[in-house]
């Protein structure tokens, strides 16, 4: 491990304590930042099972598995990237269970906005439904960020990947994959700064998104995302991989989001399809 | 029968606004079908409305049958998945032990992944649910035979 990873590690714990108290203002939200884990995830799940405070962020510089949506795999060179879980455990959370699928929405909007605040135009930074973050410079679309929410108990663990410094992607990756650094073309902005600002828009739609249902961040999550109008490939029968064409659907326009933050999208016989899970691609540009 | 009146009626509205021509929707046992104008749409897919998931992530336990086994239904619509993942095998089979707190499956709702997890210990005798697919509210997944 290099020196200066090491010394932005330290400044990560020192600065990122001194914040994150402030962020979970009364909550003793606790810091564990560990070279190397499974996932932030596991970490998150067993603290959130032996009942661990509101608050309680886990970070990692590297893991050995991290993972996305059905065992997808989520990769990340050691200590250039942001990889954190949070346990979420507010009083609010407990009044609205029911808000709970709501949760991986108000996360895609604020790592978005976390991110689009580092991108210099004419890069912009867009959620696509439920809660996959997308880079979007000209002609091009890459992923910069994942997001996975689990339930454990009265809590949720919210696992957040975000591409901060690598610049060399692996082979297989690089065609859709991009970062902080690869966007801005510098080095400028690193983990610390990232993370601060994450956990402040983190808890900020979080809990405006359980305390008033998806009405309350629909109109900064529409203006964030890059589904109007588009046209979706919607995937049936369970996990598929994107632009595979041999799965099993049908094509279809997105028209909407409703009151429950469900996608609506038209087929191409006008019947109108109210999403709530799987997968939905964007066409190919 | 027991409908909705109220959800029938912002059903209505909603289906007028985007102008849909043909409607059908089954939801515990009530399948109701809306064919606007006289128009009728031939051989196309059914749209559905899915309904957000409540909270805990436990399973419900339905009336013990006969056999002496228990239905364990979702507790929320979503997506029923077996397993953690394509490549991994899945948390039950038919015939396997579970103890409490042991995971089952997962049912996904807006990429919210829910671990649903055994409240009785016993010998899993059916798996109804297909995974992948869509679950409803209340549907039967398993069936264990408590120990």
């Amino acid at each position: 491990m290099s020196a200066p990873i090491d010394a932005e590690r330290a400044d990560l714990r020192r600065d990122g304590a001194e914040k994150i108290s402030n962020v979970f203002d009364g909550l003793s939200a606790s810091i564990v930042h560990v070279a190397t884990t499974t996932s932030t995830n596991d970490l998150a799940k067993e603290a959130a099972r032996a009942g661990c405070v509101h608050g309680a962020l886990f970070l990692a510089d590297a893991q050995t598995a991290g993972r996305g949506r059905q065992g997808r795999v989520w990769s990340s060179p050691c200590g250039e990237n942001l990889l954190l879980s949070v346990v979420y455990r507010s009083p609010l959370l407990r009044r609205f269970p029911a808000r709970r699928p709501l949760v991986p929405l108000a996360t895609g909007l604020a790592v978005a906005h976390t991110i689009a605040d580092v991108l210099p135009a004419p890069a912009r930074a867009a959620v696509k439904w439920p809660n996959d973050v997308l880079v979007f410079v000209g002609e091009t679309r890459k992923k910069i960020a994942g997001i996975l929410v689990e339930v454990v108990g009265d809590a949720l663990v919210v696992g957040i990947g975000i591409n901060v410094s690598t610049t060399d992607f692996p082979e297989e990756i690089a065609p859709v994959a991009t970062s902080i650094a690869a966007v801005r073309g510098d080095n400028a902005i690193g983990r610390r700064q990232v993370v601060q600002a994450l956990l402040g828009n983190l808890e900020h739609e979080i809990e405006r998104v359980l305390a008033g249902g998806f009405p309350a961040i629909r109109a900064r999550y529409e203006a964030a995302w890059c589904m109007h109008n588009a046209p979706v490939w919607v995937a049936a029968g369970g996990p598929s991989k994107e632009g595979s064409s041999t799965d099993a659907g049908y094509a279809a326009t997105v028209i909407g989001l409703d009151d429950d933050g469900h996608l609506k999208v038209v087929d191409g016989a006008g019947i109108v399809h109210f999403l709530n899970a799987g997968d939905v691609h964007l066409a190919p540009r | 029968m027991n409908v909705d009146t109220d959800k029938l009626k912002s059903l209505l509205a909603v289906l007028a606004e985007e102008n849909v021509a043909e409607f059908e929707h089954e939801e515990a046992g009530v399948r109701i079908r809306i064919v606007r104008g006289g128009v009728a749409v031939a051989a196309a897919p059914i749209a559905s409305v899915l309904h957000t998931a409540p909270g805990a992530a436990k399973a419900t336990e339905a009336a013990i049958a006969d056999d002496g086994g228990t239905d364990v239904t979702s507790p929320f619509v979503g997506t029923f998945y077996r397993a953690a993942g394509p490549d991994v095998p899945p948390f039950i089979e038919v015939g396997a032990s579970v103890k409490v707190g042991q995971t089952l499956c997962i049912v996904e709702a807006m990429k919210l992944m829910n671990e649903i997890e055994a409240e009785f210990g016993g010998v899993v005798t059916a798996i109804y649910a297909e995974n992948g697919k869509p679950v409803e509210f209340g549907q039967k997944l398993f069936r264990i035979k408590k120990s």
